[in-house]
């Protein structure tokens, strides 16, 4: 019985959402990017080891979307390569992989990003009334030339320009 | 003239479709700047180019050897052509995208697609456009070219035109970064292809020695591509004001690059861990890391 169930909830999950090449999972992680894995695994998954950097040169959208989450770090893996998902950064803390952040800003990533998008129905370059549309009321965040949306209960946040969703992050759901 | 020969001149007329696209806009560009400095700048990159040139194997060396496997033509290997037109909205897809479909039409006339591989030669001319090489190409050479596909020897008395004309060209440097793309691509594709027939080589069709035995040619080659890996390395490092995309290339290679320096099939086989080689951490890691950038690119 457990398994019908699972199966109808699979099967329901694939027939209603929107048809997406990778989806994302909010609070979860992105096919077999996910949070909780370690440096190694994920080189396997993404077939590059990326940059180590140190909190101190976090992004401002990074440093924004990490308080505003209430998501603490120690380190950071950047990618700026040529690789089959758009993941930009790596939060780690105790060597686990807290948040993911991905990115359609570089252009070599525009055309992989747009064809992700998470099970609920929200893909790159929406706008803020479609996130609203998706998710519900949640405020917009903004602070220097930074506009982000935060999805607490979710793990999902949202970066956005000229109301335009252009980067996505990925973490453990907290409480509301 | 034997099959070999035939796909090696096939290819060497894409390559030198390739240095073709190099040449666009290099003497506007010589009237705009008079410095020392800046001519040296050219001739080193321009060197470049050429030492990458000669060094990387041209595109058909590969699919010859897949052949030897007596592995089956593969459809799915190849990028599709009727993708060509999603490249068209940057002249840096277009161009890496340029170089995987002439790797790709060296991997079809080695199986004598011809059909295909003209449809693939079509679609090349339309992305020459697109990074703004079109007036390079002579169209009446590959006219040429697309009458004497399966007339080697014409073939290669037009290869030596197009080489001899397209070496006279070589000498722009704002073109250069556009050629390291292209070069890239090709560089990228025939690795693609090399490591996807390994990978999907049948498992249970042959014992694994034997396995090995058929596939070892194969894994000897793509051991053989470091130092050509330096070179498009190099040749990319040599574009000034990298922008992104040549960036996160050259970061994407590098590490495909330090990877190289711990696949050692031969090593391997001398030690007597033959049997290992085609469970080697080092071979998945980079088929990995070519599947991986190819998937971005051609996406």
């Amino acid at each position: 019985m457990k398994r019908f169930v699972t199966f109808l909830l699979g099967f329901s999950i694939f027939i209603t959402s929107p048809v997406y090449s990778q989806f994302l999972l909010s609070g979860e992680g992105i096919m077999d990017v996910k949070l909780g894995a370690d440096w190694d695994e994920i080189e396997w998954e993404l077939g590059f080891k990326g940059k180590k950097v140190g909190k101190s040169q976090a992004g401002e959208e990074i440093l924004l979307l990490a308080q505003t989450a209430g998501i603490e770090f120690d380190y950071i893996i950047s990618y700026n390569h040529i690789m089959w998902l758009p993941v930009s950064e790596l939060l780690f803390k105790d060597d686990k992989v807290c948040m993911i952040r991905l990115s359609s800003y570089p252009e070599y990533n525009q055309m992989i990003s747009a064809d992700i998008g998470t099970v609920e129905g929200l893909n790159f370059w929406d706008s803020l009334a479609e996130i609203k549309a998706v998710y519900g009321e949640y405020p917009l965040v903004a602070s220097g030339s930074k506009s982000i949306v935060v999805i607490k209960d979710k793990g999902l946040g949202v970066g956005l320009s000229d109301d335009e969703v252009r980067t996505m992050f990925i973490f453990h759901p907290q409480m509301k | 003239m034997n099959s070999r020969s035939y796909y090696q001149q096939s290819s060497r007329i894409l390559l030198a479709l390739i240095i073709g696209l190099m040449i666009a806009c290099g003497e506007k560009k010589k009237e705009t700047s008079s410095s020392d400095e800046f001519d040296d700048a050219k001739a080193q990159l321009k060197e470049n180019v050429e030492r990458t040139l000669r060094d990387i194997p041209p595109p058909s060396e590969i699919p010859y050897i897949i052949q030897g496997t007596g592995a089956d033509f593969n459809p799915n290997i190849v990028n599709d052509y009727q993708k060509y037109e999603s490249y068209t909205i940057s002249a840096k897809k277009a161009a890496f995208n340029l170089g995987v479909y002439a790797t790709d039409i060296g991997y079809l006339s080695s199986y004598g697609r011809t059909q295909d591989a003209l449809n693939y030669m079509d679609v090349c001319l339309k992305l020459t456009e697109t990074i703004g090489a079109k007036d390079a190409i002579d169209f009446n050479v590959l006219e040429r070219f697309e009458k004497n596909l399966s007339n080697p020897d014409s073939l290669a008395v037009i290869i030596d035109y197009v080489i001899a004309n397209s070496d006279t060209y070589l000498q722009s440097n704002d073109r250069n970064n556009i050629a390291a793309l292209v070069i890239g691509g090709t560089f990228v594709e025939a690795l693609y292809i090399s490591t996807q027939i390994i990978e999907t080589y049948p498992k249970d069709m042959l014992p694994a020695d034997l396995r090995l035995q058929v596939l070892s040619p194969l894994v000897q080659m793509l051991s053989k591509q470091k130092e050509p890996l330096k070179d498009v390395i190099e040749l990319l490092e040599s574009v000034d004001d990298k922008d992104e995309w040549e960036q996160a290339t050259l970061n994407s290679l590098n590490e495909l690059y330090q990877n190289y320096s711990e696949f050692d099939p031969m090593g391997k086989i001398a030690e007597g861990k033959g049997h290992e080689v085609l469970n080697d951490e080092a071979l998945s890691r980079l088929t990995t890391q070519v599947d991986s950038i190819r998937t971005n690119v051609v996406y």
